[in-house]
């Protein structure tokens, strides 16, 4: 399979509040190829964020390189990122998934046409439908559950087809049925030759998605 | 930009507008507020100045009594408003009429109105300096009850020609006001629209005017004291002088100064002090206008910076989702553009409402007939204003857009 997502000795730091910088990953090396999830593991604030920041070209590295889809990311300035991640990444949060002036449909459709990229009207609400969300296309975020707007979240970067998902803590917080909704549209995605890049707590997720680990606490320490 | 982008960024800067109504709805009211001011104090000046200008180019000298200030006697006497002072002899009439220096001089006779329109009693060459013409009828005062009336007088009062009505006694507004049943006028002329006092005017023979007041010396049919002692057979209340120059214009003024009981007024000096007193006044409103564009600009500016931190997460979800910067600034320049153009859209049709309110107001308080729906130079330079403080606000919320680490919120959203 084609490595989709490389990270090459990357590393990572931000300065503290009180100025001192503090190193947030060191010379993490990883692949990703088509077709395969990879999940990173670890407690909270050991950089699992912002490694997947780094492969949406969010973040620059301060050292190493980032490549996805055999762009290099970290030579990219901001517009080329911008529409990197347009074209190729899909992004799924744990929350604030949505925004809140639109309807679940529009969620899908405004943030493409605001990227430059068609509307894609017949095939967002195909997608929706899809994911259950059929009855809920009029609504908005504040009328919708936790569980419904994650797949609204869901069905927005599977609509993108991208070649890379990124989610962070995709089932975190969702019922059962909700989080096999979306369980089953990464799934979905993944065969379809995506690359995934998870980060969870969730073992349900990753028994049903089953999909190789990174602990990113166990890279932050090693020499 | 594509169609789709763009219609993207006015649709989601409309939702987010109407996300937050109420801020919208105080921030396009305040801004429509200044620009209502500025647009109405406009209007209301040009059409003030329009008229001054050409009262004292059309009649350079005005002869009343002595006593009377000067801004007073132009006031009853070319715009009809106020009251006349007292009076002076015709002779003084007929002794300008036979100076060489003087190229023509109309008498002027004013005591009496029809409702809210003031009866001036002149003759038939007063009416051929009106600079609008006539629009039916003829500009003739032949006949002892022949009146001609301004067109805004005739539409107010449903006059139509021959039609009669009869004038009644005391100035616009007087409540003791009787009606003059002596002198039985008849419509013969309506003038055409000028802009000018004369469109509220009601123009007869001095001499029926004289005669509607023979006879009620000591009667007490609604004047007071002091006009019946003076207005009457043989009474104007001021004479308007064209002079061949205005050398003579300075010449006469100084001369009639100086004789007993009457006193020269250069038009135009007294037009320019009048200005300057409504241009205190003017720049008092343009002052408090322009305070209340600034406040309604700054709290505009609040308002966009606060929202966008009300949004930092959903404008972090967009950057993640590839929308770029320049995007998400132009939502907000929109957001901006579109509360100050509704804001000046608003102000501009509240001004020209509040005009077309304040019609009467003006036209009786100062003798001048406003155009409501006239454009101003300083309309367009307020409303140009407030566009380009919106363009100002969307570079600032540009800026603020930049500073903003949207990768931080990216990382607390995640």
């Amino acid at each position: 399979m084609t490595v989709v997502v490389e990270l090459r000795g990357v590393s990572k730091g931000f300065a503290g509040r009180d100025g001192v910088f503090q190193p947030v990953l060191r010379d993490v090396d990883l692949q990703v190829a088509g077709g395969e999830v990879l999940y990173l593991t670890g407690p909270s604030g050991c950089g699992k964020s912002t490694l997947l920041n780094l492969v949406a070209g969010l973040h620059l590295p301060d050292s190493g390189q980032v490549v996805v889809t055999g762009v290099a990311v970290h030579s990219l300035g901001e517009t080329g990122r911008d529409r990197l991640r347009a074209r190729e990444i899909g992004y799924v949060f744990q929350t604030f998934n949505l925004l809140s002036a639109l309807t679940a449909l529009e969620n899908l459709t405004v943030p493409l046409s605001l990227a430059g990229e068609a509307p894609r009207q017949a095939e967002a609400r195909a997608v929706l439908e899809k994911l259950g969300m059929g009855p809920h296309l009029g609504k908005r975020p504040f009328e919708l559950s936790v569980g419904q707007r994650q797949r609204v979240a869901v069905a927005r970067a599977l609509l993108r087809e991208p070649a890379v998902l990124l989610a962070d803590e995709p089932t975190a917080n969702l019922d059962p049925a909700s989080a096999g909704a979306v369980t089953e549209a990464l799934a979905g995605l993944r065969d379809a030759g995506a690359a995934l890049v998870v980060a969870t707590h969730d073992p349900a997720l990753r028994e049903a998605l089953p999909g190789a680990s990174l602990d990113i606490a166990e890279q932050e320490a090693a020499p | 930009m594509t169609g789709s982008r763009i219609s993207a960024v006015v649709g989601l800067a409309l939702r987010y507008l109407a996300e937050r109504r109420f801020a919208t709805w105080v921030s396009v009211g305040a801004i429509a507020l200044g620009v209502m001011l500025v647009v109405a104090v406009g209007n209301l000046n040009f059409a003030v100045k329009r008229a001054a200008v050409e009262g004292s180019i059309r009649y350079p000298l005005l002869v009343g009594p002595s006593g009377a200030s000067s801004v007073q006697l132009v006031f009853s006497t070319i715009f009809h408003v106020d009251k006349p002072t007292g009076t002076v002899p015709f002779s003084v009439l007929e002794k300008l009429r036979k100076d060489r220096r003087v190229k023509a001089a109309f008498p002027v006779a004013v005591a009496d109105a029809v409702g809210a329109y003031p009866v001036v009693g002149t003759d038939a060459s007063f009416l051929e300096t009106l600079s609008g013409g006539v629009a039916a009828g003829a500009l003739d005062l032949r006949g002892a009850g022949d009146a001609v009336l301004g067109s805004e007088a005739a539409r107010r009062l449903g006059m139509k020609l021959g039609q009669h009505f009869h004038g009644s006694h005391g100035h616009v507004g007087d409540e003791e006001a009787e009606v003059h049943e002596e002198v039985d006028y008849r419509v013969v002329g309506i003038l055409a629209p000028t802009g000018g006092p004369e469109d509220a005017a009601i123009y007869v023979q001095y001499q029926a005017v004289w005669k509607a007041h023979a006879g009620e010396k000591g009667q007490g049919a609604g004047h007071d004291e002091e006009e019946e002692d003076h207005l009457g057979q043989g009474r104007l209340t001021a004479v308007l002088v064209q002079t061949r120059s205005p050398v003579y214009t300075a010449q006469l003024e100084r001369e009639m100064t100086q004789a007993a009981g009457t006193q020269g007024v250069d038009t135009a000096r007294a037009m320019r002090r009048m200005v300057s007193y409504l241009n205190r006044g003017e720049r008092a409103v343009e002052l408090f206008g322009a305070a209340t564009l600034a406040v309604a600009i700054v709290m505009i500016l609040v308002t966009l910076v606060m929202s966008l931190n009300e949004r930092r997460r959903e404008l972090a979800l967009l950057r993640s989702l590839g929308v770029g910067r320049g995007t998400i600034a132009s939502v907000v320049m929109v957001e901006a553009l579109v509360i100050t153009a509704a804001g000046a859209a608003h102000g501009v049709a509240l001004g020209h409402g509040l005009v077309w309110w304040a019609e009467h107001l003006v036209r009786d308080a100062l003798g001048v007939t406003v155009e409501p729906l006239a454009w101003t130079a300083m309309e367009g330079a307020a409303v140009v204003a407030c566009l380009v403080a919106g363009q100002v606000l969307a570079v600032v919320s540009l800026i603020w857009t930049y500073r903003m680490n949207l990768v931080e919120e990216v990382a607390r959203g995640g």
